[in-house]
């Protein structure tokens, strides 16, 4: 005897919209560091040396909205590692993250950039100028910020993940980015 | 030499002109107007083209041969149209003839493994043998006896899964299931499924469609826009699929627009968790229904009461076992049976009347002398003790 139960629960829907968000940058700049600032741990990090691939929930409101940002923090690209592509598609949202102390990841984050460009078109983004709390040892200028700041592909933000300065700042900039009309 | 002509023929051309128009007013121009909307094809296509739809709603007899001159421009147009993108015209189709070719050739090829399996199961058990004998009483298949004895499933939570982004759509959820962020678990069941795709080097179109964890299971039906992931508990019955596979095909049917030009809006989807729920479906195990309080307390009371009956005869038994035995190594009393007769306990045997009153004996050992009945042959004893006495 086959029972239908009329037990459900409504989506949260009302005036919320999701999003899907990907967290991308150079190997230890900081990227899943500065997302756990914001949410609470579910999964375990061992899914992102396993599968590639750490999704977790944030929201931001804007205005009278709710934006949840499925971040999806993808394994960080090194010599021996390629970002996959793959895992891009659908995104409507990038968050890029360099080390303030390595100016080589910011070249790195530029190329993933053009790279990801490329493959689905440009999409809005966020560079994440990452460990701000290491500011005096960082190894570009406040010239240089600014120069990045003004290409226009990309809104550039200072955080750190280890005070959490910035990545309210950085979240909403891009839901902004990504909402608005 | 038409120059000439017309040199000559101009002041008469005039005049006949003139008259024309005396005679014949605004004619000649309306003539001329219309000529020109019957040469020129863009104003003819025009002019067509505002009246076709309302000629083609409002069609009479007049208009029966329309569907059957329409045939082969149609046929072409579509077959032209598959050449050039077949996906378009599959996506279209996709939510009507996909129901129909996914649940005839799934249902019939896991339903028939199904059956085999089940039947081979059962088929030497003593439960088997029952069902047997059902299957000859009731002229059902021994094979669906099986089968319905042994698919005991729920599904408690489903997902409707966007393909492309991973985000989730709607959830429907039984109450008492305790749920972790249904939005992470979507968007990892994603990942996990593009994972496995690319670690196993299948097809295009293949993909992770089970997952089994101890008791649980999830199945996921693919759509051509969302997928749909139903968390079952227990042995779900392969038909199981086929309603999934409904319901997705439904959601697709009616969200066809959302759909395809979703960009994470969730508010056109507010209406999708009532139409999910219908999958939210359980099968209970025949002959296990929970009992109704009622009986319960009846069959509870009935326990208690058999439980307190039962004690008090076992103490009863005891104490009459020892009132026997005392009996029995009285002087001048030798008890030769004993049983019970109309609720009482039957003592027969030998008695002097000179040895001890049974009845005193009773009521010294605290037994109820209504509980018991004597059968006594008199005799003489030659115990000392009584020898005495006499």
């Amino acid at each position: 005897m086959v029972n239908t139960n009329g037990a459900w629960t409504q989506a949260e829907g009302r005036d919320v919209v999701s999003k899907k968000v990907c967290l991308v940058g150079s190997f230890a700049v900081g990227k899943t560091s500065l997302v756990r600032r914001t949410i609470d741990d579910v999964y375990d990090e061992g899914y992102l040396t396993t599968v590639g691939v750490k999704v977790d929930r944030t929201e931001v409101k804007i205005g009278p909205r709710t934006v949840n940002l499925m971040l999806w923090d993808l394994a960080g690209e090194d010599a021996f590692a390629e970002l996959r592509l793959d895992y891009i598609r659908g995104a409507s949202g990038l968050i890029l993250v360099a080390d303030g102390t390595r100016a080589d990841t910011i070249d790195s984050a530029i190329e993933l950039k053009r790279k990801i460009n490329r493959a689905f078109g440009p999409l809005p983004s966020v560079l994440a100028l990452n460990k701000s709390d290491l500011v005096a040892s960082w190894s570009i200028s406040d010239a240089h910020c600014r120069i990045l700041g003004r290409s226009g592909a990309w809104s550039v933000v200072r955080t750190s993940a280890r005070t959490g300065e910035g990545v309210p700042t950085l979240l909403a900039t891009l839901a902004r980015r990504m909402v608005a009309p | 030499m038409i120059n000439s002509e017309e040199g000559i023929g101009l002041a008469p051309d005039r005049e006949l002109v003139r008259l024309r128009e005396l005679l014949l007013g605004e004619h000649p121009r309306r003539i001329d107007e219309i000529a020109e909307r019957l040469d020129d094809p863009t104003l003819r296509s025009k002019e067509v083209g505002a009246v076709l739809p309302n000629a083609i709603l409002r069609h009479g007899p007049a208009m029966d041969a329309l569907p059957e001159a329409l045939e082969p421009q149609v046929e072409e147009a579509l077959a032209r149209s598959i050449q050039r993108d077949p996906a378009r015209i599959a996506r279209i189709l996709s939510p009507i003839i996909g129901r129909a070719i996914r649940r005839s050739v799934r249902q019939a090829l896991a339903g028939l493994a199904q059956r085999v399996s089940q039947t081979v199961d059962h088929s030497l058990t003593l439960g088997g043998l029952a069902m047997r004998v059902e299957a000859l009483k009731t002229g059902v298949p021994f094979s669906e006896i099986v089968l319905r004895r042994s698919l005991l499933y729920r599904v408690e939570q489903l997902f409707w899964i966007h393909r492309e982004t991973g985000l989730l759509l709607a959830e429907a959820v039984e109450h008492d299931v305790a749920t972790r962020d249904p939005e992470i678990v979507s968007s990892m069941l994603t990942v996990v499924r593009d994972f496995v795709r690319d670690s196993m080097d299948v097809g295009e179109h293949d993909a992770l469609d089970a997952v089994t964890v101890g008791e649980l299971r999830v199945w996921v039906e693919p759509g051509p826009h969302a997928m749909l992931a139903a968390v079952i508990r227990g042995h779900p019955p392969e038909s199981l699929r086929g309603r999934l596979s409904d319901v997705l095909d439904g959601l697709h049917a009616q969200y066809q627009t959302e759909l395809e030009g979703f960009d994470g809006e969730l508010g056109p989807f507010q209406g999708a968790p009532r139409r999910l729920a219908r999958a939210l479906v359980s099968q209970e195990e025949p002959g296990r229904k929970r009992m109704s309080p009622v009986t319960l307390a009846l069959v509870a009371s009935a326990v208690v009461l058999g439980g307190i009956l039962f004690g008090r005869r076992f103490v009863e038994n005891r104490a009459v076992e020892q009132y026997v035995r005392v009996l029995d190594e009285a002087p001048g009393v030798e008890v030769l049976e004993t049983g019970r007769r109309d609720g009482r306990v039957l003592i027969r045997g030998l008695r002097d009347p000179l040895a001890v009153d049974p009845i005193q004996v009773a009521r010294e050992m605290d037994i109820d002398p209504d509980l018991l009945a004597f059968r006594w042959e008199p005799i003489v004893s030659a115990h000392p003790d009584l020898v005495v006495l006499r």
